[in-house]
C-alpha cells in the first residue's frame, strides 16, 4: 500500500517536469480555495502543453508557475517574469498598471461571462447588511479586502468595518460554521452558491445581498510580451474547448469556451477601482 | 438471393465471434499487448486452481513477489470466471503494481486490476467490498500521472470506496475508510471536486480508532491534522507517527515499509517536529 497516499488524490501528480531551458512563464494565481499546489500545477501543465500544440509553439515554450496565496502571486509576477498570468480580477485591478496586463481571453462558464457575489444567512435570522453590522461574515473571497469593498460593495460599505471578517479556503466548512451558528453570514460566488442547492442545507438558508454583475477574470498578457505570441496565445485559448485534449478539461470545468477580449472589456470594473 | 445475404450475413457474424474468442480469451490468457508479463515461480504449473484462490484472498506486499505473480498468472489462464476469481485477480494485480518501482509496469499493473474488477461487477460482484475497495485502488494507481484522467475517474473511485464503506470496512484494516478520506483531503474542493478536508478528518480520526493497528491509518490521520489544523496540532502530529513507527517496528510491511517510513518523515519535517521530539527511537 506505498502509493496509497499518492494514488488517492487522483487530481494527479504529474512529476515529470519537462526540461528546458528558460521557458517563458505562465503564472497561474488560484486564491479562491485551498488546492493542492502539486496537483494543480501538474493538471496546469497539461493544459499547457495543448495550448503549445494547438498554438503552433515549439513543445515546452511554457512552464506553469501556480500559487494559491494572493501575496505570493505578486511576489511572483516579479521575480518570474512571466508572459502570461491568470489572476484573480481584484489582483488584475490592483497590479494591471504596474505589470501592463493586456486582457487576452476570458472564460465563459455555463453561458455566463460574469460572476454574483450573494450573502446567505440562516433563515430569519438577519434581514439586510445593515443587519449584519459587527457580525461575522466568512467566505473563500474575503483574502482581498479592497476587490470586495470596491467591486463587490460598489464602495458602499468598508467590510472589514462594516463586518467581522473571517476567511476561509474551505467554503464547506464556511456552511457548516453557519449552520451550527458559529458565523452569522457567507458570502458565496456564483458557482458555490449554485452548488449549494444541492444540498440539504439550500432550505435552511436565504439570501440578503446579492451583488452586480462582475466579469469573471481571464488571461492576461504581460506589457513585455511580444504581440505576436499573445495572439497565437489567444488563438490557441479560442480553440481549447473544442480540440481533442482540452475538451475534456473544459467539459469538467463547466467551461464553454475561451473568448477574445480587449482592454475595453473592463474598463466599467476599473473605474469601479479607480473610484475615490 | 436473399438465401444469400443471410448467409453471409450470418458467416460473417460467426468469423467475427470466432475472431472475438480468440482475441478476447489471447487478452486474458497470459498476456496481451499492454499487459505486464509475469515471471510466476518454477512451481507455479503444479499449483492447483483452489490453492492459487486461497493464496490470492491472503496476499499482502510481505508475500514474495513471484509467489504473487504466479496467483495473476495462473488466472488470467483460467477460461471461467466467477466473482471470487475476478477479486483475487483483482487484488493481487494491485498488491503487484504498488510494489512496482517501474511505472510503465505498475500502470499496466493497475489497469489490469481495474479490468478484473469490472469484470468482477459484471458477474455480480457489486456487494463485495474487498472488490470494490481494490477495484479503486487500482483505478486510482493507473490513472494518478494523467490529471484530467484522474479527474474524470475520481468520482467512480469515490462511489466504489463508499459502497466497501457500506459493506465492510474493516477490508484492510478501515482501508476504504482511509483511502476515502485521503481522496477527500487532496481532492480539488467543493463545489469544483469532492474534496473535503474536515470530512476527510473525522474519517481518519474513525479509522485509527477502530483499526489502530494499521500504520497507515496513523500516518494519514497526521497527515490531516497537519494540513486540516497545522502546526497547532503538532502534539496530535507526532503521537501519531509516534504510534505508527512503532507499530512498523513491530512488524514487516514488506515492500511498503520504507515507502510509509519515508511518508512518517515527510510529514515530520514539514510540521518541524524533530524525531528525537518524539521520546523514542523508531
Amino acid at each position: 500500500m506505498k502509493t496509497q497516499a499518492s494514488l488517492v488524490f487522483v487530481a494527479c501528480v504529474s512529476l515529470s517536469l519537462h526540461g528546458f531551458a528558460d521557458p517563458a512563464k505562465v503564472l497561474v494565481c488560484y486564491t479562491a480555495s485551498s488546492v493542492d499546489a502539486k496537483q494543480a500545477k501538474a493538471a496546469i501543465e497539461q493544459m499547457i502543453s495543448t495550448l503549445e500544440e494547438l498554438g503552433g509553439f515549439p513543445k515546452n515554450t511554457f512552464a506553469p508557475v501556480f500559487t494559491e496565496s494572493l501575496e505570493a502571486c505578486t511576489e511572483l509576477a516579479h521575480k518570474e517574469k512571466p508572459h502570461f498570468i491568470i489572476p484573480s480580477l481584484g489582483f488584475y485591478l490592483k497590479m494591471k498598471d504596474d505589470l501592463g496586463l493586456i486582457p487576452v481571453s476570458q472564460p465563459r462558464i455555463k453561458q455566463k461571462d460574469f460572476d454574483i457575489y450573494r450573502i446567505v444567512v440562516k433563515k430569519g435570522t438577519y434581514k439586510d447588511l445593515e443587519a449584519l453590522k459587527g457580525k461575522v461574515l466568512s467566505g473563500t473571497i474575503l483574502d482581498d479586502v479592497a476587490f470586495l469593498e470596491r467591486i463587490v460593495f460598489r464602495s458602499k460599505i468598508e467590510p472589514s468595518k462594516h463586518f467581522v471578517l473571517k476567511p476561509s479556503k474551505v467554503v464547506l466548512r464556511t456552511l457548516r460554521q453557519l449552520e451550527k451558528g458559529k458565523v452569522d453570514a457567507v458570502i458565496l460566488t456564483s458557482q458555490q452558491f449554485e452548488a449549494l442547492q444541492g444540498l440539504d442545507l439550500a432550505k435552511e438558508i436565504e439570501v440578503i445581498f446579492e451583488s452586480e454583475k462582475v466579469p469573471l477574470p481571464g488571461v492576461f498578457a504581460v506589457r513585455s510580451t511580444n504581440a505576436a505570441e499573445t495572439e497565437k496565445f489567444r488563438e490557441a485559448l479560442s480553440k481549447f474547448c473544442s480540440s481533442q485534449n482540452g475538451k475534456g478539461f473544459c467539459e469538467l470545468f463547466g467551461i464553454d469556451g475561451f473568448y477574445p477580449i480587449g482592454e475595453a472589456y473592463y474598463k466599467a470594473v476599473e473605474a469601479l477601482w479607480k473610484k475615490p | 438471393m436473399e438465401k444469400t445475404i443471410a448467409h453471409r450475413f450470418l458467416s460473417a457474424s460467426l468469423s467475427f465471434w470466432l475472431l472475438w474468442m480468440w482475441v478476447g480469451n489471447g487478452c486474458i490468457y497470459r498476456g496481451f499487448k499492454g499487459q505486464a508479463p509475469l515471471n510466476p515461480s518454477p512451481d507455479c504449473e503444479q499449483k492447483t486452481y483452489a490453492d492459487v484462490l486461497d493464496f490470492g484472498l491472503k496476499s499482502s506486499s510481505r508475500m514474495p513477489k513471484e509467489s504473487l505473480e504466479c496467483v495473476l498468472y495462473k488466472l488470467r489462464g483460467e477460461w471461467f470466471y466467477t466473482v471470487k476469481h475476478a477479486k483475487v485477480a483483482c487484488k493481487v494485480a494491485f498488491v503487484l503494481a504498488d510494489c512496482e518501482q517501474d511505472r510503465e509496469r505498475q500502470k499496466a499493473l493497475a489497469s489490469e486490476g481495474a479490468r478484473w474488477g469490472e469484470i468482477g461487477f459484471s458477474l455480480g460482484g457489486y456487494k463485495d467490498a474487498e472488490l470494490a475497495y481494490y477495484y479503486a485502488m487500482n483505478l486510482g494507481l493507473a490513472v494518478q500521472d494523467n490529471p484530467l484522467l484522474a479527474l474524470k475517474n475520481i468520482s467512480r473511485i469515490e462511489e466504489k470506496l463508499r459502497d466497501a464503506i457500506r459493506l465492510d470496512p474493516s477490508v484492510d484494516m478501515g482501508g476504504p475508510v482511509r483511502v476515502l478520506a485521503m481522496l477527500y483531503l487532496k481532492a480539488p474542493p467543493w463545489p469544483q471536486g469532492p474534496g473535503d478536508p474536515d470530512k476527510a478528518l473525522m474519517l481518519l480520526r474513525w479509522a485509527s480508532h477502530h483499526f489502530g493497528g494499521h500504520p497507515l491509518n496513523h500516518i494519514f490521520l497526521a497527515r490531516a491534522y497537519l494540513e486540516v489544523i497545522g502546526e497547532d496540532a503538532n502534539q496530535k502530529i507526532a503521537q501519531e507517527i509516534r504510534h505508527a513507527l512503532a507499530l512498523m517496528a513491530t512488524k514487516n510491511y514488506g515492500c511498503a515499509q520504507q515507502a510509509w517510513r519515508n511518508m512518517a518523515m515527510e510529514i515530520l519535517e514539514e510540521a518541524g517536529i524533530e524525531i528525537e521530539d518524539l521520546g523514542e527511537k523508531p
